[in-house]
């Protein structure tokens, strides 16, 4: 008895689960046209990532252009600032070696000096002559001189020192103080006609003026500290340390406030010790 | 004869063709790439010269170096050619003449290991001089190149009448050490025993260095070495905790450095014999560094700081007369140091600021005509070369700092080293 009714259900079970499996030819319609949809779709999608893509092809094309015309103007750009450079150099190098000749050649010379000196001569003598009737009125032009003569005459050899024309200048400084021997400048004009012959090498020599320099302006603190500084170093390396001492100590007694007052003790102590 | 004349006619010919290859793919490489840093100079300021094919053992590597130390030297122009065989028989004058050449190098190298040079003058169609100089062993070594290097300054003597610096070298510092390279930027190596050491400068001779060294114990010492044994010729301070930036005197028998504790002053010193150091300037309480010497030894440039800004003064060699140099008239920011005399007694290099970033000036000293030569990057320590044309330097425009050598004629720069390097001296002629 159960088994048959097991039977009775069971097999109209197993009747409806084979007819789920088989599809009516509508179902594959169906599903035909499903599928053509979907690939239709698909297709269309295909068609318009392609289009993307191109047109993005496209645009990166034309950057890559855009970069490499924007290459090559700043390629060009940076030759023609580098040749703008190099010939802005060229020039100034040329302009510079040009003025150097014209300063060599229009006033900075040794006969240039000598033309104003002469010159300054000249005008001097003129007034000299149109002020001979009365003998205090000459006094007074030769006192006040030209505005620019001594001047003129010691800026011209102090820019041949700094050139390094030392000969040339130190003969301009001679010529001014043969001129101007009371002038304010005159111990500077001194002191730079030892130092050219310091700065040329001619250590006798120098070392001569520096000594006229101490002896003839001894107040003039600026000029005289140095000269007996360079002339303590010349009796060191004479061999003399006993002057030397004198010198630097005198320095140190006389121009505390120097700078070589400053450099003085230390180069005392560098000296052989007394006997 | 006539087979000869033949044969001498088609290889003119084609070197000829060749050098028109040649210089076309140039300029059309230059043209393409479209960036030319340089001059291009007017004829006959800077004279073409031609090397032919160098025969013998090595002879490329002989070509390709003195027609790179012609073209480093700027004063002129290498003409391009193919690396055919060397040339045999006389020289056809106007075959080159066509060239645009003015000079012709022959170089060979012989049997006996010499470097057999003939340099021609082509206008005048004549020999201009003949170098020999033995190479030693081992080829393509140091030695032997700074030979080779030897060569290159005799055929720029011949031609311009100014002797060239390719054999020379540059002293640096670099990841602690002082290192060494040959001009060309070849043969770069460390000193040994030179740890900690900074601020290097050549002896006249080329055979000592001085440099400051940081010792252990943190106090900064002056040494001066011996390039050929390698030891320490003497070490010595003031007594200062600092010691920096030495410079010898161009007889080499006086040394100048800076030392000092809370500010430095100027001292010299016998390097060689005994004796302390004399002090030279008075900064009280300032900083006075970086001494140079003028050529004839005379007077000293160096940086103080005595106006409350570093400015470069000068002063004589004992002392007196400090005078200052730089102006305050160019220039946006007050600060000028690192000062170089020229060996031609010209002009003294400088660093200054611009915009807050060092540049390399010059000042020159006929009339404080002041020039600059560089914009890009960071731009310091400015070291002449003996030829008083060519200027080292430390430049960042790469990226990292690195030496860099520029010719002030031109303006033309080309880096010297690629592995980091600073406080850059050029050597003398060896």
């Amino acid at each position: 008895m159960i088994r048959r009714c097991a039977r009775l259900v069971l097999v109209p079970a197993i009747v409806m689960a084979a007819g789920a499996c088989f599809a009516t030819r509508n179902d594959v319609r169906t599903l035909q046209g499903d599928i053509a949809v979907l690939r239709a779709e698909n297709l269309r999608a295909d068609s318009v990532h392609r289009a993307q893509f191109q047109q993005a092809a496209v645009q990166v094309g034309a950057v890559s252009d855009s970069l490499r015309s924007l290459n090559a103007f700043l390629a060009r750009f940076v030759s023609d600032v580098s040749r703008f450079q190099g010939d802005l150099s060229v020039t100034l190098h040329q302009f510079g070696q040009q003025l150097l000749t014209v300063q060599e050649l229009a006033g900075q010379t040794q006969k240039r000096i000598q033309d104003v000196k002469a010159q300054f001569e000249r005008q001097e003598a003129e007034l000299a002559t149109a002020a001979q009737p009365s003998a205090a009125p000459a006094a007074q032009g030769a006192a006040g001189g030209p505005p620019t003569g001594p001047a003129q005459l010691f800026e011209a050899a102090d820019a041949q020192f700094r050139k390094g024309s030392y000969a040339v200048a130190r003969s301009a400084f001679e010529g001014f103080l043969e001129q101007f021997s009371n002038n304010d400048r005159a111990a500077e004009a001194l002191y730079k006609i030892a130092r050219s012959y310091d700065l040329d090498g001619i250590a006798i020599s120098a070392d001569s003026v520096y000594a006229l320099v101490v002896e003839k302006y001894p107040t003039k603190a600026e000029f005289a500290a140095p000269s007996l500084y360079k002339r303590a170093l010349a009796a060191k390396a004479a061999n003399q340390p006993a002057k030397a001492r004198e010198y630097f100590q005198k320095i140190i007694d006389s121009y505390p406030r120097s700078l070589e007052a400053s450099l003085a003790p230390d180069a005392l102590k560098a000296l052989p010790k007394r006997p | 004869m006539m087979r000869r004349v033949l044969s001498l006619l088609s290889v003119c010919c084609g070197l000829f063709s060749v050098s028109c290859i040649l210089s076309s793919v140039c300029y059309s490489q230059d043209t393409t790439r479209g960036v030319r840093i340089g001059l291009t100079y007017a004829p006959g300021t800077r004279p073409g010269v031609l090397i032919v094919p160098v025969s013998g053992h090595n002879g490329d590597s002989v070509r390709v170096m003195l027609g790179r130390d012609l073209d480093f030297g700027d004063r002129l122009t290498v003409i391009p050619t193919d690396s055919g065989d060397a040339p045999s028989g006389p020289l056809n004058y106007p075959v080159f003449a066509a060239l645009g050449a003015a000079a012709i190098a022959q170089a060979s190298v012989t049997p006996a290991g010499s470097l057999h040079v003939v340099v021609h003058d082509v206008g005048g169609a004549r020999v201009l001089g003949v170098i020999d100089f033995p190479l030693p062993s081992p080829a393509l070594g140091g030695e032997w190149r700074f030979t080779v290097h030897r060569g290159s300054d005799e055929i720029e003597r011949l031609v311009t009448g100014s002797r060239g610096v390719a054999a020379t070298r540059a002293m640096y510092e670099h990841a602690g050490s002082l290192w060494i390279v040959d001009s060309d930027g070849a043969q770069a190596h460390p000193v040994g025993g030179t740890e900690g050491g900074l601020s290097p400068t050549w002896h006249p001779s080329g055979r000592y260095v001085a440099y400051q060294q940081l010792a252990n114990s943190g106090h900064h010492t002056i040494v001066v070495k011996d390039l050929t044994g390698g030891s320490v010729a003497r070490s010595f301070s003031s007594g200062h905790t600092l010691n920096m930036s030495p410079a010898f005197s161009p007889d080499g028998n006086t040394l100048a450095f800076a030392s000092g504790a809370d500010g430095t002053d100027i001292y010299s010193v016998a390097p060689f014999g005994g004796g302390s150091p004399t002090r030279l300037s008075s900064g009280q309480g300032t900083l006075n560094t970086n001494p140079t010497f003028s050529p004839d030894g005379r007077q000293i440039a160096f940086t103080s700081g005595r106006l409350g800004h570093p400015e470069v003064y000068i002063m004589d060699a004992d002392g007196t007369n400090p005078d200052l140099l730089t102006t305050t008239a160019f220039g946006d920011q007050l600060y000028r140091s690192d000062p170089d005399w020229s060996p031609d007694n010209r002009r003294v290099a400088f660093q200054s600021q611009v915009g807050g970033v060092f540049q390399i000036m010059a000042i020159s000293l006929r009339d404080r005509s002041v020039q600059a030569f560089t914009s890009e990057g960071r731009n310091t320590e400015p070291s002449w070369a003996p030829d008083g044309r060519h200027l080292l330097f430390t430049s960042t425009r790469s990226g990292t700092a690195q030496l860099w050598v520029l010719d002030t004629e031109s303006n033309r720069t080309r880096q010297l080293t690629h592995g980091g390097a600073r406080m850059g001296a050029w050597s003398p002629r060896f």
